[in-house]
């Protein structure tokens, strides 16, 4: 493909995704399992609506939409970094233990110290970073490779799964209340979840344009980036550091919806190609629209019960991943 | 990430299917066995009253000894439903969810009572060690006058039994008329993610018979999901509740504490009356965590009791 038609390509698919994510909030917060009216909305906003109608408005779509937004943004961003600092494609928030440290995290709070649930986020974050920080140890030795980083999260990973799923055989009457939280979604999220994630969501992504020469330069090898002048070691610990930080935060409010953070960069990548200047923001456009499309559809569809929006992300996401991965050649 | 969640939700899915595996055992009865109909339908044949019982669930045992019979393997009492010295020296052989085939077989049993779905796959295993499986369930009142029922039999105690259910029912008949306007919301769970009790469940059925009304059957699409339902939050606030009551099986006091503190910070939750003007109750675990029992009507009671206040 020549460079004009490239340049094009991202150029219109940059303008889409605008109108995508601002479609996708206006789904979120016109459609759910009590229908409310635009004309009503507006009487909401006014002041003047149906009080139980304003509080769902308010208090359940409005900061459901938002902690999204974030959530989806946040991975996306993670699972980008990742597959670039890793060299690897199918690195996402999982194979830095995230996933698994936050998931023992939950799990513990959830099924042992129940009186402490309310802590959850916090309980999750701390295990998701502590998790990573351990991987990242275990792979240090002088230095630090990806393939040394992605083995060790792989053995970690086994680790803390194989612990928590003991905790929950053991504890198999009282798992009912975790299966929703590992399977991801945002029941029940509001503002109190939106405060926690925010500080960590803001500082993580602005700090995402930054990284992205680096993981352009760092997606080379090892060496042809170092004779680029690059300090290869200290970037790669700043980006592993910084994926992290994204995707603890996201999955300590959200729990394991990690397949945004797989799924997102890649069709990305699949439409305008490896740059990681247009790469981090369109996918993290992509993720944000993604992810609240996903919550407000499992929300709504199947009412009056409410699916984990991460069951509805795997079902409908892998497929039509399938299809793009089908229709187009990687473009380079 | 995915691999996680994709193992949750296969544990999760065996444990249904497990439902699915239960074989009926047909067969003649000869002279001096004993033939009893368990709750999935199958016809177990056994070669007399039998002598040592292993129960998987603490209802059963609770039956068991209030028939003035004995069991020889239990389960662990994490909701001290079973407050007697006798009890306390069986030894323990697992759960319903964790069948510890060698402790049982140690116990010589002819009959392990377990729970229908979910020990409807052990009949093989246990068949090995020479015992035979009873599947019963406890998801209603009607549930548990047929377990008193099925192991009054078992025991050969069936005037005694029949004289349980005779009692349970005449305290039923002082809630006949009773009817409570109370909408009340039964969460099952931890703090943060709430499953809401279905008319189908023992929790559900309980409430009814209290005289409550539960918000959960104001969804007829709910009657098809299996006693516990993730409700929708907009739901729950629209249908406005006036009490809500926690099942968990932890510490009641310092849970108590822990879900009210979640759903006052919330404003998912705390817009609701209830939540606003405090109605948020902890159910004791040792009624509401397993199957009470001979205990199910000091469960009615305190329902009865909740929704007076």
């Amino acid at each position: 493909m020549n460079v004009q038609a490239r340049n094009d390509r991202r150029r219109w698919i940059g303008i889409a995704l605008a109108p995508i994510l601002i479609a996708s909030v206006l789904y979120g917060i016109g459609s759910g399992s009590v229908s409310i009216s635009v004309p009503e909305i507006w009487r909401i906003v006014f002041n003047e609506g149906d009080p139980a109608h304003e509080a769902i408005l308010w208090n359940l779509r409005l900061p459901r939409v938002l902690v999204g937004l974030l959530v989806g943004a946040c991975l996306a961003a993670s699972g980008a970094l990742l597959q670039g600092v890793m060299r690897n494609p199918l690195a996402d928030p999982g194979i830095i233990g995230v996933s698994a440290g936050g998931g023992l995290a939950a799990v513990v709070a959830l099924v042992l110290f129940p009186q402490f649930g309310y802590l959850l986020p916090g309980f999750a974050f701390g295990g998701a970073l502590l998790s990573a920080m351990l991987i990242y140890l275990l792979a240090w030795d002088g230095g630090s490779s990806p393939t040394k980083i992605v083995l060790a999260g792989i053995a970690v990973n086994a680790l803390l799964g194989g612990v928590m799923n003991g905790i929950m055989v053991l504890n198999s009457d009282r798992i009912q209340s975790v299966i929703p939280w590992l399977a991801g979604g945002l029941a029940g999220r509001s503002w109190p979840h939106l405060q926690f994630l925010l500080p960590y969501a803001v500082i993580g992504l602005s700090l995402v344009p930054f990284a992205a020469k680096a993981s352009n330069l760092l997606t080379l090898g090892d060496q042809s980036a170092q004779s680029l002048g690059q300090h290869v070691e200290r970037q790669r610990f700043l980006i592993v550091a910084l994926a992290s930080l994204l995707a603890g935060a996201a999955v300590s409010v959200a729990g394991l919806v990690g397949f945004v953070g797989l799924i997102v960069p890649h069709a990305v990548r699949l439409l305008i190609g490896d740059d990681y200047r247009y790469l981090l923001p369109y996918s993290i456009a992509g993720g944000a629209a993604l992810m609240v499309a996903a919550d407000t559809a499992a929300r709504s569809w199947f009412d009056p019960i409410e699916l984990p929006a991460g069951v509805l992300l795997a079902c409908i996401g892998a497929p039509f991943f399938l299809v793009l991965l089908k229709k187009r050649r990687l473009v380079r | 990430m995915r691999r996680l969640a994709t193992l949750t939700l296969a544990a999760a899915l065996s444990v249904l299917a497990a439902g699915c595996g239960a074989a009926a055992t047909g067969g003649s009865a000869g002279e001096g066995k004993l033939v009893v109909e368990d709750s999935a339908g199958r016809k177990v044949v056994l070669e007399g009253p039998p002598e040592r019982i292993v129960a998987l669930g603490n209802g059963e045992v609770d039956i068991v000894y209030a028939l003035g019979g004995e069991v020889v393997g239990r389960p662990e009492d994490n909701d001290g439903l079973l407050d007697s010295e006798e009890v306390r020296e069986v030894p323990v052989v697992g759960s319903v969810h964790t069948v510890d085939l060698e402790k049982i077989a140690v116990l010589r049993p002819d009959v392990v009572l377990g729970n229908y779905p979910i020990n409807a796959n052990d009949e093989a295993p246990l068949s090995t060690i020479g015992a035979k499986l009873v599947l019963t369930q406890a998801n209603s009142i009607d549930d548990i006058k047929s377990q008193i029922r099925l192991i009054g039999k078992l025991l050969g105690k069936e005037d005694k039994a029949a004289e349980l259910v005779a009692g349970i029912d005449r305290e039923l008949s002082a809630f006949q008329a009773r009817t409570s306007e109370k909408r009340v919301l039964i969460v099952y769970g931890a703090p943060g993610t709430y499953l809401a009790a279905l008319p189908n469940s023992l929790a559900g059925n309980l409430l009814e018979t209290a005289g409550g009304l539960n918000v959960a059957a104001e969804f007829p699409r709910l009657q098809n999901y299996p006693q516990y339902a993730q409700l929708n939050t907009e739901r729950v606030v629209e249908t406005n509740p006036d009490l809500i009551l926690i099942m968990t099986h932890a510490n009641a006091e310092e849970v108590e504490k822990g879900f009210i503190r979640e759903m006052e910070s919330n404003p998912a939750w705390n817009t609701i009356s209830a939540v606003k003007e405090g109605r948020i109750r902890v159910l004791p675990s040792e009624l509401f965590g397993t199957n009470p029992g001979t205990r199910v009507m000091e469960a009615v009671n305190l329902l009865g009791g909740l929704l007076d206040s």
